[in-house]
């Protein structure tokens, strides 16, 4: 089983979108399992429009708890927390969990023994059926935090899903940014399709984005979302992607009915075959398979000069 | 559902500030929605009627205002984040900083001093252990802030490092550069990051009031929705801008979502290809094309603003 992540550092470029459309081009011949794992704003069962099998709640965040009724108000914990979840009250310290780590360096300090580390409920996983394909999914609580901690559940879960499938592929709809959760989605993926747009906050985005997917070292491939809306843009992002050697494998016009898919709440590829966005999509479908095979002969030409070395 | 996530003494602690300029957010929940785009014009909009306006750009994930306005990144400062650095000297080996380290990030080889190996995130737990003082803090570079200044515009811009986990100490350091002359501007524009996480709190807080962005689809409308439960939680009066409102289908469910939570719809925002080449050409349209009709509704916008916010 092979996994691959779609991301994209800006938001709003289409992942969900892509992600749809690739899975069910892939599903006609091969055994797929999907993952959302944006869990601030997970779409992707709505754009599958998929019926939910099962839900659990997450219990993935660790935070300090304060007894009111030991502590003095001495206020030496607030002193110690350097990410600014404690702060001095009225008479009590004031803890922010939205903010608190969990290192436990306020511990130490309390005279009274008053603080202790728990770990709290932040987040459900969600269990999807999308047209005869699992998604495993989840969501953060409003008001919660550690989203890289509930993406390592989701992921858990979704490559049980996946074995017990014999999915030939996981495809996973990233999270935006470059953050906790993008880490996280990032660990043990073969290869990653970053979805920009011809801008230049889309370009710097992605270049930013690649900076940190290149610490796991997938394969990489990029689409160009949305190119025709600004042609030089488009010549800025190939020229920029030939420089660092990662290939274009595919490009997407703009098409009006990737968004009247998205509220029909079925892929663009199924709902609207013949759009310019479909026809495009069946392309980079046709070349993604290709993805991994290069990069799995690259790793074995390296294996062959590493054992020739010895 | 939790019933309340943060008590009244907590959501004072989290709003408090040494300042009273008003605070005007613009998030949204889903990316790509047009936060910036908004940000970026009512700011514009604002400056045009007289106002010295700070904008805040807090999607150091991502951050792109600095392009919208076609601003340089200027007056660097580093953000760093402690780490502890090892005295070996005067290490006696009493494994005091591996216990206190809750990420497992120290590693004593057997009769060696600790080693460094884990993800470290600067909480001083170890340091704080060490009963001998073996442990000195180092820094270590998570991220910068900008400020770069444009006629009455002085935009603030958070940079996280790639590959780097703190982007709430960036969020909270570039608020912490803000504060330092907040008093000097009339009002202040933070534009937060995609999502309803950690990072997207830190900017909302001590918001006197904020700018939901969508758009009418379902994907929009659930975004939204949590973007709007995490502002009720947090106290701050919201309202809804509506961007390419004319893209059909599901107004009708905005407008359940408007009576279910009594929010109000402050702006529409008709697809407009002016408004597109003002974002391809890093200009705000209310001075790129300032007849056009995107360039009216911000104007709109902003003299909403200046009523409910600066009089």
């Amino acid at each position: 089983m092979k996994e691959l992540l779609i991301l994209s550092d800006k938001g709003g470029a289409g992942k969900s979108s892509v992600t749809a459309s690739i899975a069910a081009l892939l599903s006609g011949t091969l055994n797929i399992t999907l993952a959302d794992t944006d869990v601030n704003a997970p779409n992707l069962h709505i754009i599958n429009k998929a019926s939910l099998i099962k839900s659990a709640p997450i219990y993935a965040s660790e935070k300090a708890f304060i007894d009111m009724t030991a502590c003095t108000g001495c206020m030496g914990c607030t002193d110690m927390c350097s990410f600014g979840a404690l702060m001095r009250g009225n008479g009590t310290p004031v803890l922010l969990q939205i903010f608190c780590e969990a290192c436990g360096a306020c511990i130490k300090e309390c005279p009274e023994k008053a603080i202790e580390i728990r770990q709290i409920h932040n987040g459900y996983l969600h269990l999807f059926d999308a047209g005869g394909i699992k998604l495993v999914s989840g969501k953060l609580s409003i008001g919660q935090g550690s989203t890289g901690k509930i993406v390592d559940i989701i992921k858990s879960e979704a490559r049980i899903a996946a074995q017990n499938d014999n999915a030939d592929y996981l495809i996973i709809d990233g999270p935006p940014g470059l953050c906790c959760p993008v880490i996280s989605s990032l660990k043990g993926c073969d290869a990653v399709l970053a979805i920009t747009e011809p801008t230049m906050p889309a370009l710097s985005a992605l270049e930013r984005l690649l900076n940190v997917v290149e610490y796991s070292d997938p394969a990489v491939g990029v689409i160009i979302n949305k190119v025709d809306i600004n042609p030089a843009g488009a010549d800025a992002v190939r020229r920029s992607m030939e420089e660092r050697g990662i290939p274009v494998i595919g490009e997407i016009p703009y098409d009006i009915h990737v968004s009247f898919a998205i509220t029909e709440g079925v892929p663009v590829e199924i709902c609207f075959p013949e759009s310019k966005a479909a026809e495009a999509l069946r392309t980079i479908t046709s070349k993604i398979l290709s993805l991994f095979e290069t990069k799995q002969q690259e790793r074995d030409i390296d294996h062959e000069q590493d054992t020739c070395m010895r | 559902m939790i019933a309340e996530v943060f008590s009244k003494v907590q959501l004072e602690a989290l709003h408090q500030r040494p300042y009273t300029t008003p605070i005007v957010a613009v998030t949204g929940g889903k990316g790509g929605v047009g936060k910036s785009t908004v940000a970026v014009n009512i700011t514009a909009a604002l400056t045009a009627l007289g106002y010295s306006v700070a904008l805040v750009d807090t999607n150091v994930e991502a951050p792109n205002d600095n392009m919208l306005l076609s601003l340089s990144l200027d007056d660097r400062v580093y953000v760093q984040v402690a780490m502890p650095i090892v005295k070996t000297n005067l290490c006696t080996q009493c494994g005091d900083c591996i216990a206190a380290c809750r990420r497992n990030a120290l590693f004593l080889p057997p009769g060696q001093t600790p080693i460094l190996m884990g993800e470290c995130n600067g909480c001083k737990a170890c340091i704080n252990a060490c009963p001998t003082g073996a442990l000195l803090t180092g820094w270590m570079p998570v991220g910068e802030t900008f400020r770069s200044e444009s006629g009455e515009l002085t935009l603030f811009t958070g940079v996280l490092q790639p590959g780097r986990a703190e982007s709430t100490v960036i969020v909270q350091a570039l608020k912490d550069r803000l504060a330092a002359e907040a008093a000097r501007y009339d009002v202040i524009i933070v534009d937060t990051a995609t999502g309803v996480h950690c990072t997207v709190i830190a900017a909302l807080a001590g918001a006197t009031c904020a700018y939901a962005v969508t758009e009418p689809t379902p994907v929009g409308m659930h975004d939204l929705e949590r973007i709007l439960e995490l502002c009720r939680i947090l106290a701050i009066p919201t309202q809804i801008v509506l961007n390419r409102s004319d893209l059909g289908g599901w107004q009708g469910r905005l407008g359940a979502c408007e009576a279910g939570t009594e929010i109000t719809l402050a702006a529409s925002i008709p697809y407009d290809s002016v408004l597109l080449q003002s974002y391809i050409k890093g200009m705000p349209v209310t001075q790129m094309s300032p007849n056009s009709s995107s360039a009216h509704i911000f104007a709109g916008l902003a003299i909403r603003i200046e009523k409910e916010c600066l009089e």
